[in-house]
């Protein structure tokens, strides 16, 4: 018995650490297994496994064609009319491209369409399609297969999160092989920009295959081939050698996912990386002192602070002292590191429809007096909900303005949120409100007033439909609004934004804050990326290493 | 024959506790603020366009059809479909798996290899450099926060001295600074629970009995005291491997290492119920077999345990 028991226990002693060391060596067999193809170019030592590119090894001579970037989020899709987030929309646009794209003052210019028109009513579009471009899977760009992409954009049973976005298409016709007309129901000024943003052409096997379904081939015409999507680890690109415009000189694009800001910066400061997306303004310096190249391009995204409009926030002159008692220069300079600019309207000063407006200096005085003249001369007290962690500085923002409010006799009582609840909260409608003001950001993908304006300003976008946090409401603002959606000609339409800006300026149902700057940085023998219009984009079509 | 019959029995009163966890999962998220199909398009998109999403999505179906549908199609074999990434919820989690996997096993190794010589040294002499290293630590893992720990390996390791990778998975290099930095937090309770385990046995009947009888010292130590000691042992890396594969969130997130639980946290933010809930079963899932495990392991640890667990089967 005695003995049995004592072998028991050692067989079952070596079972456990076999067991043990089975698992920890299958543990590590499988990511080795699932180990993609070696980058040969940017490891500092050599790869034990034999490098499945043998063309870039046999030139080690000449210089470095692999870029690796840092970015901070996953792709959640790649299915062409499904993108929302500016960072996959970046990514993707290496290899899909749309009909018409932007030049580097925000113009619209030709793109996989060689010429367009427009009806003198603007509501017919006519789209004359370059020749001989062709997509990745060899089939050829014509008027059928962009009419199947309009289409699959417009059928109601596919996941589309943008379509109301592009315009009142109502439908689309082929003339001919090369030349599509599309036809709006009513006359949509920011349609040729919307078009450049969001329809990413596809071909149309893809279309045909999936369907309605989510696209998960990723096919386009663009200057890189997708190769490969490793989830939640990197998304790899390959130049596309056939492509028909102007050839890109890196080989390949590696997109490394690395959610953590703080390890962005160490990624490249430790050369893991060659440019790296987002990072956080602390690290400024630091990267500076590392003499990397340090890139703080403007977003289209636009911060305030929207008043509800109830209790003592119906008063304009309560709106208007609390603008006159925040100190947003200092602000940006101290609490964002310099990492905003300050527009004098409700949206960025790079969007078309940008007025400038008289600032509301920084005057605690004048708000004290306008706050007396209202019949607060005794203070009065405001909760002040933000989210936290999801834009640059959020929080710390936030407790600067409660700060600056104190001073004058308003007392902030801070409402911290995570993002989905934030966004549940700011859905209700009025008389559901538990707070009286809302740090927001508002960043439409096209840098156009239209996008701006009517979704903050317009009455019908007020929660619960839309999230225009003001509730404003302004019978002429909203009739301006309309009239500048179906005006043509350009003049006419900045007019009508700079009639509305005014009145909204006046009327203060924000605290305007500033426009977002975002802080990138690149290894210094980096030249040549291109840093797209609307600022939050960086494309590697033409860059190359010295 | 009798293990097989134990199995059995486990792996059937599992199954309540499983629709239980569904249940729960099912209306806890639900109960959580914030709309996918608003979160999905994001804060810019047009009420119209939100509310086609969530037609598509099926969340416009009242509640009570939901967990019916929910529930058929588990009983089929289906997690469903991702709302976010519109990808079988399934492919998602496996996709992951292999790394969470990997990282916990690898981490768990590395923290018993040096918790189990620190802590019976610390508990046979209790004033020597072992113990006092052992309780540093012990109390370093246990109170520093591992994000910090994380950072500064990173910047020692990577970015000064150039020879890890910072952040990836993709050799077994990149695997070096997670684990390590993972074992520091598993280290100080495996130490501490081994010490006192240890002690514990040291002071027991049959242990003096053992001494009185003239036993050499190491076969003291190796078949009785170690032997007893292992129970509380393997309770805890139970415990510890459980937690581990649900997804060590921090760790993941700041090498970027792309396992369960930076999936997980994706899925809270966007409000993802089919992935939240798959993730969530998953980790119910692995927690029962590893209880299960552990079991059989006592069992096999301590005949008194086995005849317990066989006679009641």
């Amino acid at each position: 018995m005695n003995l049995s028991r004592k072998a028991l226990s050692k067989t079952s002693a070596i079972v456990i650490v076999v067991i043990a060391i089975i698992a920890v060596v299958g543990g590590i067999g499988i990511t080795l297994t699932r180990q993609p193809t070696p980058s040969p170019t940017t490891s500092p030592t050599p790869s034990p496994t034999s490098p499945a590119q043998t063309t870039v090894v046999t030139t080690p001579t000449t210089a470095k064609d692999t870029i690796k970037v840092a970015i901070g989020v996953d792709l959640d899709t790649v299915d062409p009319h499904a993108l929302t987030t500016t960072t996959v929309f970046n990514v993707l646009r290496h290899v899909y491209e749309p009909l018409v794209w932007f030049d580097d003052r925000g113009n619209v210019i030709p793109w996989l369409a060689e010429k367009y028109e427009v009806s003198s009513d603007g509501k017919v579009y006519t789209f004359y399609l370059r020749k001989g471009v062709k997509f990745h899977d060899n089939t050829e760009l014509n008027a059928y297969v962009v009419k199947a992409n309009f289409d699959r954009w417009l059928d109601p049973t596919v996941k589309v999160p943008q379509r109301t976005q592009l315009g009142p298409v109502s439908k689309v016709e082929v003339v001919n092989n090369y030349t599509l007309k599309v036809y709006l129901s009513e006359p949509y000024s920011p349609f040729l920009k919307a078009l450049g943003t969001y329809l990413f052409i596809t071909s149309s096997r893809v279309i045909e295959s999936f369907g309605n379904k989510t696209i998960t081939d990723v096919v386009g015409t663009g200057p890189y081939k997708f190769i490969s999507w490793e989830k939640g680890k990197r998304i790899v690109l390959e130049r596309n050698e056939g492509y028909w415009g102007e050839k890109p000189i890196l080989k390949r694009i590696e997109w490394l996912i690395i959610p953590e800001a703080s390890t962005r910066v160490a990624a490249l400061l430790a050369g893991d990386v060659d440019f790296a997306f987002n990072l956080p303004p602390t690290d400024m310096d630091r990267v500076k002192n590392a003499k990397y190249s340090v890139i703080t391009p403007i977003s289209n995204r636009i911060m305030f602070i929207a008043l509800v409009p109830r209790g003592p926030l119906t008063d304009v002159r309560v709106r208007q002292a609390l603008n006159y008692a925040v100190d947003v220069d200092a602000i940006i300079a101290n609490v964002l590191y310099g990492l905003a600019v300050r527009p004098n309207a409700p949206l960025p000063s790079h969007a078309f429809g940008y007025a400038d407006m008289e600032p509301y200096k920084y005057d605690p005085e004048k708000a004290k007096q306008l706050l007396r003249e209202a019949g607060y001369s005794s203070g009065l007290k405001l909760v002040l909900m933000h989210p936290t962690g999801r834009y640059v500085q959020d929080k710390q923002v936030a407790e600067a303005v409660q700060a600056y409010l104190s001073k004058v006799g308003v007392a902030v009582e801070l409402k911290t949120m995570d993002w989905p609840s934030f966004v549940a909260e700011l859905l209700k409608p009025l008389d559901q409100k538990t707070y009286d003001m809302v740090l927001l950001g508002w960043g439409p993908a096209v840098a156009d007033a239209h996008f701006y304006l009517y979704g903050q300003f317009h009455s019908s976008n007020a929660p619960p439909k839309g999230l225009a946090a003001a509730h404003y409401n302004n019978p002429k603002v909203d009739e301006l609004l309309d009239k500048a959606r179906s005006e043509l000609n350009e003049s006419k339409r900045a007019e009508y934004y700079r009639e509305a800006i005014k009145l909204i300026w006046n009327d203060a149902p924000w605290i305007f804050l500033y426009t977002q700057k975002w802080f990138y940085a690149a290894s210094p023998s980096l030249q040549n990326y291109t840093v797209h219009i609307d600022g939050e984009q960086v494309y590697f079509t033409k860059a190359y290493f010295k | 024959m009798s293990l097989a019959r134990y199995l059995i029995r486990r792996v059937v009163q599992v199954i309540p506790t499983f629709v239980g966890a569904l249940f729960f999962m099912f209306i806890l998220v639900r109960v959580l603020p914030g709309d996918p199909a608003r979160l999905i398009a994001g804060p810019e998109a047009l009420e119209e366009d939100v509310r086609r999403i969530r037609e598509l999505l099926g969340l416009n179906k009242p509640l009570y059809v939901q967990f019916v549908d929910y529930m058929v199609s588990i009983l089929r074999g289906d997690l469903g479909t991702s709302l976010k990434f519109g990808t079988p919820v399934i492919n998602e989690i496996l996709n992951r798996l292999p790394y969470t996997i990997a990282l916990a096993l690898v981490a768990e190794s590395i923290a018993l290899s040096v918790a189990l010589p620190l802590g019976i040294i610390s508990a046979l002499r209790p004033r020597s450099k072992a113990t006092y290293i052992s309780s540093v630590i012990s109390l370093t893992g246990s109170s520093v926060p591992i994000f910090w720990i994380a950072l500064i390996f990173i910047y020692i390791f990577s970015v000064s001295l150039r020879i890890l990778p910072s952040s990836g998975a993709d050799s077994p290099r990149h695997i070096v600074l997670p684990s390590i930095t993972l074992s520091l937090l598993l280290m100080g309770n495996l130490t501490r629970i081994t010490r006192s385990a240890v002690i514990e046995s040291l002071s027991s009947n049959h242990v003096l009995t053992a001494l009185a009888k003239g036993l050499k010292y190491r076969v003291i130590l190796i078949r009785h005291v170690l032997k007893n000691a292992l129970i509380p042992i393997v309770t805890i890396m139970g415990i510890q491997i459980g937690s581990l594969l649900g997804g060590a969130i921090v760790t993941e997130t700041v090498f970027a290492w792309p396992g369960i639980g930076s999936l997980l946290i994706d899925s809270i933010f966007y409000r993802d119920y089919p992935l939240i809930q798959g993730i969530i079963l998953f980790i119910v899932l692995v927690f029962i077999v590893i209880n299960i495990v552990v079991d059989v392991i006592y069992a096999l640890i301590d005949p008194r345990i086995r005849d317990v667990l066989w006679r009641t089967s």
